[in-house]
């Protein structure tokens, strides 16, 4: 090289004119990495950039609905041919729209790897260290939480990938409970050094009370199916307990999801999102909007919707019915009153034609009426964690600890702001019908659903009533607890095997 | 021959010479020209065996005083086979000579340089001006299909000002790119050449490593020399060229007519259990909007050139101006092109010095017959859109929903009311200088610019698919491109001794290449009517994007060549590049070459051969390389984006590589082993070549294991290797006065296999459409390059299968659990892993249809390829007909599941074919033909009976010209023509067109998603001399 230039300058000179510049390589579009971390505000925008895994690329915010609210008997969407079939109908297969998210969630771990490994080397006083790299596990944790509950046993990834050799990007799956073990240990760690709060300049970014209450809800999923370590119960209490007085439920329910009010105190963790910003908004808001609705961008995609079933599950009394579902709505150009019509013909703008019976109700929970321009940039943020799941939670880890009274205190505190009278039920069992019922109703098309079903062993049931299940003739199999691993993440690495049934 | 007067004339001149009188000599004159008669200015005219002569002129025209009637005069011109005649009792004799494209004093330009053809010992194949002007075409890659040996053209589309795809002896890479470097008049170029094809001189392909070497590291793709027009000293020659061209569509795909369509969408109904649609089709009866013929029209193609030579003893220059409008057969398509050319040459220091200054500007304007937008089929475009959309809408302005709520794209609309236009400006103007230091050694500088502006402005008006959503939407594109190149270099010629000529050239190379973006959107526009003119109406605004980047690249370079009494001829060249696209540990890279000839005919025993006049063996084996990624590929990087932390946007660092301080450059090794043959003066002539070329350290897109958080890498890893035959015949058929046949017969054929890849030793191509069922190719070690890979079907569902399944209780393998009868029954091929108590693996098949079921189902590359040229001369009259064809290649019909199936899952119903319809599958014709599923198929993955064969023999030119038989002072020459242009083709294949390759991508080859289609063409023309 030093030979080479040497020449180089020689032959010039005898030219005369060809000049010869160093061979480096000068970055313009993009930050080398060498002196990327100088300070925290450095650290800060690395850790942003792990949060920004949540911005799923194009239209993967439906993907995501329909990965984790989809395989339920109370989504319903209006194309059953392809993916956004296969996910409602719990039809899954190695190509089916799910697979993403491995992708996606390691994308994240990694970078989230990469601010742990980095963040000692910018000399940040103790404190102040320990709660970056706390955020980075956290979300580690978030991410891994969500692989575990989609593929089951997955590889852990615990350092930035620096190399793309066999031992660092192509480990084995790890078995369930150690991918657990992470996840305890990333949010204990979290739990420990998260600043206290957040002020609301600082909305979105995890704190104590975040960290416990994912990591209660990750003792409650470990004391469900399928390790049913039962003993998590109690600590699943003792954690997210942690969060009462810090979180509080919004008196109104409609409150929780208006975009003026967002920020509130009942959310727990979100994703904030922008109106009429692209690439920081979601496309959520335009995709389950009904057609020429003043709530979305016109001619929302009514892609999916709520099932009848989920609607009338709902007492005429409760508040979070009209809140939940779009039942009535204002033609934006016509004015005509577009209403659902349960069991008759389908309504005029929200059938879902011709063989993608059967129709669905419009989901009324994301509405953002400022954003008239684009698909892709709707305001309302993407609630994960908000108190009425941590109430819910207590409720379920009560009861089946056989404290019924507790968790009775629990669910009423839900049930009164739905404007229901408090529940009595003494029977265990029946109890926990009604929590998971509850469930359900409160936290309807918020990303639960399929890992509740997983959780409670549901699953098989409610494919019996899934009404795209029953379309698409698919019955259910065992393998469907879990996703299959996607076709293309087998063929690039051959130490990891299918799951059982795929 | 002799006449009695003619012997008495010369017994009588005679007599007088003896006498020493030498008053006798006669003049004559005449004019040379080309078969075709083109001036053949500078030939040079001889009395045979004195050194009596002349040069025509700029006419052509020459004047020769002789030393009487008996005397011979010989006519010699570079590239054209010498002629010769006596005088007789002539005063005026004209000469017509005919072209001898491999004559060997022909001066052939190679890097850095020229040679004579005689000494080349490389594969270089030379197409000349001559063939640049029969033929009607808008940029040169065009112009190479079919005329050289080794080269494979494919041009993308038929849009007007559309490229294609050149490949010099198949594909050397998967990611480093495939394409040539062009090098005009010196200066080495990013892409292809985009201004005047007319103002070429000729063009050189190099082919081996031997001829290719000399330019290192981007050499391995083959380079193409382009030499533009000079002057030549004289009087000036104005020389004017107009033509028109009318061109339609080659084919239409007929689709449902309104009555069809309505009957198609009832029973698609029905069979849904829904109410019929419509009450009474018949009612449509000749009703409908047909949409191709909407949008689809006839095109017009005009050009004008003038170009004006000339000099006197210091200085020559050829300028020239030309002006093109094509508009497509698409209505609205449309390419212009305005091109201005100044070549100036300037001798200085007593000729010891001479200047050589190239200056071009070309200014390209287009519209776009446009993109839609959505997945696939609708991203499309208006061509696809045309074939699909419903007939059945009030109006071909309609715009809105359709029945379904959903977006209609209205093709006509998109083609009318859209504006997609693009324009380029580029300069490359180089600058040489020439120096003779001594007589043996010459000092060369050249040093030159290509600099491009390209801006793409669109504007989507609110009744067109994304201008819809955004209420208007005017997107701005601008790329700028920079690059500077300069060489200089010394170049030493000797003969010593007689016996041992020695030729080096030497030198160094400078290239920068900066590259500038930017880009950006505005929607929603109250008023639209202004569009892009007042795009600051639209008030909603888009983050912009941009981006920045520079390489550089610095370069030694040399040949020697040595000849012994030319008949052993000895090259050697080599080339040091170091590029800043390396990574830290790889920044140098050498090249070396050696190549050997043996020129037979030189030999004793058969340099006096009566038939055989040429033969010469070569042999070459040298490297070559390709470092075309783009930059900064081996750092690790951080990207930024955006997360809105309490509402307000935040600044975010992504990672979004790692390091690879070894990345390094693809090396090509290549073996060429080849054969001029020339037989009785060079009337026939055969050059054969066989080569092996062998690319390791291929740079791949690897992709990785996702739980890395990268999806991919770029890295050297694999290797392919191509192997391959060339064959080029040329023949003087006929060759007498007045009537001439010159036939040129090209073959190539070569086979492109993947030896090595790395990883798990398989690759699948790029999805080749979103939405569309995924990739559709594979590449595998120890297989061909560029196979289709998909699922293979079984015919359609029968009842008796079902039947067979109720039976078995084993139910019909399914693709997603479809099991509706008249759907696609795809063959249950294989399953996963199965490990045997003695460890072998099986993959017995699984009952179920995924992934795994997959298999190869056709390829993409052709067995050989074809071009074959004939010139035929009648007096006045000159006729050209060209022909070329591809054979054994296979096409991915992409479009036609689309067109065929009845229903497409993700979208509302669209149009379907009358063939489908016709024949589909239905309970009273259960057809078991896949191409015919019954009606409401769900979309299918990459299958076989997508697959077609896409051999053609195409028609390519005729091209006829007239001479007018007046040469005047002013009017110096006239000639007519008349061109057709792809008038015929044969082929078996269904789509629009057989010449296709719809995915940018050099990894998807070979698929047809229904884009623009080509046109046949007729062109009137003229040119006259002055």
């Amino acid at each position: 090289m030093k030979y080479f230039y040497k020449t180089c300058l020689l032959l010039s000179l005898f030219i005369g004119l060809s000049a010869c510049e160093s061979l480096e390589e000068k970055p313009f579009s993009f930050i080398g990495v060498d002196n990327i971390y100088q300070n925290e505000d450095d650290v800060d925008k690395a850790l942003l950039g792990v949060y920004e895994t949540l911005f799923f690329p194009g239209v993967s915010d439906l993907w995501y609905t329909l990965s984790t609210s989809g395989p339920s008997e109370m989504i319903t969407v209006r194309l059953k041919g392809g993916g956004q079939g296969q996910m409602s109908s719990v039809d899954f297969n190695e190509t089916s729209p799910h697979g993403q998210f491995w992708s996606h969630f390691y994308r994240g771990i990694n970078r989230a790897n990469n601010v742990i490994k980095i963040t000692p080397s910018v000399g940040l006083e103790d404190g102040l260290e320990n709660a970056k790299i706390a955020e980075a596990r956290f979300l580690r944790a978030f991410f891994y939480f969500h692989l575990a509950r989609m593929f089951g046993d997955v590889p852990l990834q615990l350092e930035p990938t620096e190399d793309f050799s066999d031992e660092a990007i192509r480990k084995p799956r790890a078995p369930l409970t150690e991918v657990y073990a992470v996840i305890i240990a990333d949010l204990d760690f979290a739990a420990a050094n998260l600043p206290l709060t957040r002020p609301a300049n600082q909305f979105g970014r995890a704190s104590v009370a975040v960290a416990n209450t994912l990591l209660g809800k990750v003792y409650l999923q470990m004391a469900g199916l399928p390790l049913q370590q039962t003993e998590q119960y109690s600590k699943a209490i003792s954690t997210l307990e942690k969060v009462i007085g810090v979180h509080s439920l919004q008196e109104k329910y409609s409150d929780v999801f208006d975009i003026a009010t967002e920020g509130n105190n009942e959310i727990i963790f979100a994703r904030p999102n922008l109106s009429n910003v692209e690439g920081s908004g979601t496309v959520m808001t335009f995709f389950q909007g009904a057609p020429n609705t003043p709530f979305s961008f016109p001619i929302g995609q009514y892609q999916l919707a709520f099932t009848e079933l989920l609607y009338n599950s709902f007492d005429s009394m409760d508040l979070r019915r009209d809140v939940t579902f779009l039942y009535e709505y204002t033609h934006i150009n016509t004015g005509d009153t577009i209403r659902y019509n349960p069991g008759g013909e389908p309504t005029a703008g929200l059938q879902f034609g011709g063989p993608r019976k059967p129709n669905g109700i419009p989901i009324g929970k994301l509405k953002d009426p400022s954003n008239q321009l684009n698909p892709f940039g709707h305001g309302n943020d993407l609630i994960y964690l908000r108190y009425a799941d941590v109430l819910l939670m207590l409720a379920e880890a009560h009861n089946e600890m056989g404290e019924g009274g507790t968790s009775r205190d629990y669910l009423n505190e839900v049930l009164q702001r739905a404007g229901l009278d408090d529940e009595n039920e003494a029977d265990q069992n029946s109890l926990r019908e009604l929590i998971k019922l509850e469930r359900k109703k409160e936290l309807a098309g918020e990303f639960h659903e399929y890992f509740d079903l997983q959780r409670w062993g549901d699953l098989e049931a409610s494919m019996a009533v899934n009404p795209d299940a029953i379309l698409r003739n698919v019955a259910y199999e065992p393998k469907l607890e879990l996703y299959p691993l996607p076709r293309g993440v087998l063929e690039n690495n051959e130490n990891l095997t299918q799951n059982p049934g795929y | 021959m002799k006449q009695p007067n003619s012997r008495l004339y010369f017994i009588l001149l005679t007599l007088l010479t003896a006498g020493g009188l030498m008053a006798q000599s006669v003049t004559i004159a005449g004019t040379v020209t080309g078969p075709n008669g083109t001036p053949l200015i500078g030939a040079t005219v001889a009395e045979t065996g004195t050194t009596t002569g002349t040069v025509a002129d700029l006419d052509g025209a020459y004047s020769l005083t002789v030393s009487g009637p008996e005397a011979e005069v010989s006519v010699t011109y570079t590239g054209y086979r010498t002629a010769r005649r006596k005088v007789n009792n002539q005063s005026s004799i004209n000469f017509v000579l005919q072209e001898d494209s491999e004559t060997l004093e022909q001066i052939v330009v190679v890097g850095y340089g020229s040679q004579k053809r005689s000494d080349i010992t490389g594969s270089v194949t030379s197409v000349g001006s001559a063939e640049l002007e029969t033929a009607v075409f808008n940029t040169v890659d065009q112009l190479l299909q079919g005329r050289a040996a080794g080269v494979q053209v494919t041009s993308s589309n038929g849009a007007p000002g559309s490229g294609s795809t050149i490949r010099i002896r198949g594909s050397n890479s998967i990611l480093a790119g495939n394409g040539p470097l062009y090098v005009v008049d010196g200066i080495p170029i990013a892409g292809t050449p985009n201004f005047n094809p007319q103002d070429i001189s000729n063009i050189e392909v190099l082919k081996d490593a031997s001829a290719t070497a000399i330019y290192g590291s981007r050499g391995a793709n083959g380079v193409i020399l382009v030499t533009t027009k000079r002057g030549t000293s004289g009087k000036t020659k104005i020389s004017i060229d107009a033509n028109t061209t009318t061109s339609s569509v080659l084919t239409q795909i007929d689709v449902l007519n309104g009555q069809q369509y309505a009957e198609f969408r009832n029973e698609a109904a029905v069979d849904q259990g829904e109410a019929a649609p419509f009450d009474d089709p018949a009612q449509f009866a000749g009703q409908g909007i047909n949409w191709q013929d909407e949008i689809i029209g006839s095109g017009q193609r005009t050009n004008i050139g003038l170009n004006i030579t000339g000099g006197g003893d210091n200085a020559r220059f050829f300028v020239s101006g030309d002006y093109l409008l094509d508009q497509g057969i698409v209505i609205n398509s449309n390419f212009r092109r305005y091109n201005a050319r100044a070549n100036v040459d300037i001798d200085a220091l007593n000729d010891r010095v001479t200047f050589k200054v190239g200056m071009n500007l070309t200014q390209r304007e287009g519209r776009n017959a446009g993109f839609g937008v959505g997945g696939f089929p609708n991203a499309l475009g208006p061509i696809t859109n045309a074939l699909l959309s419903e007939p059945l809408v009030p109006s071909r302005d309609f715009f809105g929903e359709t029945a379904e709520k959903l977006e209609f794209y209205n093709p006509y609309l998109e083609v009318t009311e859209k504006n997609n236009r693009n324009f380029r400006t580029s300069i490359l103007a180089n600058f040489q200088m020439d120096a003779k230091i001594t007589d043996d050694l010459t000092f060369t500088f050249n040093g030159g610019t290509n600099a491009r502006i390209d801006l793409t402005e669109v504007f989507t008006p609110s009744t067109v698919g994304a201008g819809i959503n955004a209420r208007g939407l005017a997107t701005s594109n601008t790329g700028r491109s920079y690059d500077l190149i300069s060489s200089a270099y010394l170049n030493y010629k000797k003969v010593i001794n007689g016996d041992h000529s020695l030729n080096f050239t030497g030198g160094v190379e400078y290239s920068e290449f900066n590259n500038y973006s930017y880009n950006s959107r505005v929607g929603d526009f109250e008023l639209e009517i202004l569009g892009l003119e007042q795009p600051n109406i639209g008030t909603s605004f888009f983050g912009p994007g941009g981006g920045r980047s520079l390489a550089v690249l610095q370069s030694g370079f040399f040949r020697a060549n040595y000849a012994y009494q030319n008949k052993y001829l000895l090259t050697f060249t080599g080339r040091a590049d170091g590029s800043s696209r390396f990574a830290a540990n790889n920044k140098v890279a050498y090249f070396p070459s050696a190549a050997i000839g043996w020129r037979v005919t030189e030999e004793d025993f058969l340099q006096d051969d009566d038939a055989i006049s040429n033969l010469k063996l070569r042999v070459s084996y040298g490297a070559t390389g390709s470092q075309s990624i783009g930059s900064y590929q081996s750092r690790a990087r951080y990207g930024t984006g955006q997360y809105p932390i309490g509402n307000v946007p935040a600044l975010a660092f992504i990672p979004t590589s790692v390091e690879n301080p070894n990345l390094s450059w693809e090396t090509t090794r290549q073996f060429n082993a080849g054969v001029d043959f020339g037989l009785w003066n060079n009337r026939l002539e055969i050059i054969a070549d066989y080569f092996i070329k062998t690319t390791v350290d291929l740079l791949a897109n690897v992709p990785l294991s996702q739980q890395s958080g990268f999806g991919g890498t770029i890295d050297n890893l694999g290797s392919i290797e191509n192997k391959g035959v060339e064959l080029s015949i040329n023949a003087f058929i006929m060759d007498r006065p007045g009537f001439t046949w010159n036939t040129g017969l090209n073959y190539t054929t070569f086979k492109t296999t993947v030896v090595e890849l790395g990883g798990n030793g398989e690759l699948f191509g790029p999805g080749i459409a979103s939405n569309f069922g995924g990739n559709a190719h594979i590449y595998r070690e120890g297989e061909e390059f560029g196979l289709f890979y998909g699922y293979v079907t079984d015919g359609l569902i029968q009842q008796s299968d079902l039947d067979a399944a109720t039976e078995s209780g084993v139910p019909l393998p399914a693709f997603n659990n479809d099991r509706v009868l008249g759907h696609w029954k795809f063959r249950d091929l294989s399953g996963p892993d199965v490990v045997d108590a003695d460890g072998n693996v099986t993959n017995p098949s699984d009952g179920r249809i995924n992934g795994l079921d997959r298999q190869v189902i056709g390829k993409s590359n052709p067995d050989f390829l074809l071009g074959w040229n004939n010139d035929f001369t009648l007096g006045n009259f000159s006729l050209n007909v060209f022909i070329q064809g591809s054979f054994g290649n296979d096409i991915l019909n992409a479009i036609h599941p689309v067109l065929n199936s009845g229903f497409l899952s993700n979208q509302s119903y669209k149009n379907q074919t009358v063939d489908w319809y016709e024949n589909r599958w239905t309970p009273e014709n259960p057809t078991n033909d896949p191409r015919y599923p019954s009606i409401n198929s769900i979309s299918a993955p990459v299958a076989d009976f997508m697959i077609e064969d896409g051999t053609y023999v195409r028609l390519k030119n005729v091209s006829l010209r007239y001479r007018l038989p007046v040469n005047t002072e002013t009017i110096k020459s006239v000639q007519f023509y008349v061109t057709g242009t792809n008038l015929i083709t044969l082929t078996n294949y269904t789509g629009f067109d057989p010449e296709v390759s719809s995915v940018g991508s050099a990894l998807a080859p070979g698929v047809d998603l229904g884009v623009y289609p080509r046109q046949r063409a007729v062109t009137l023309g003229l040119t006259a001399g002055f």
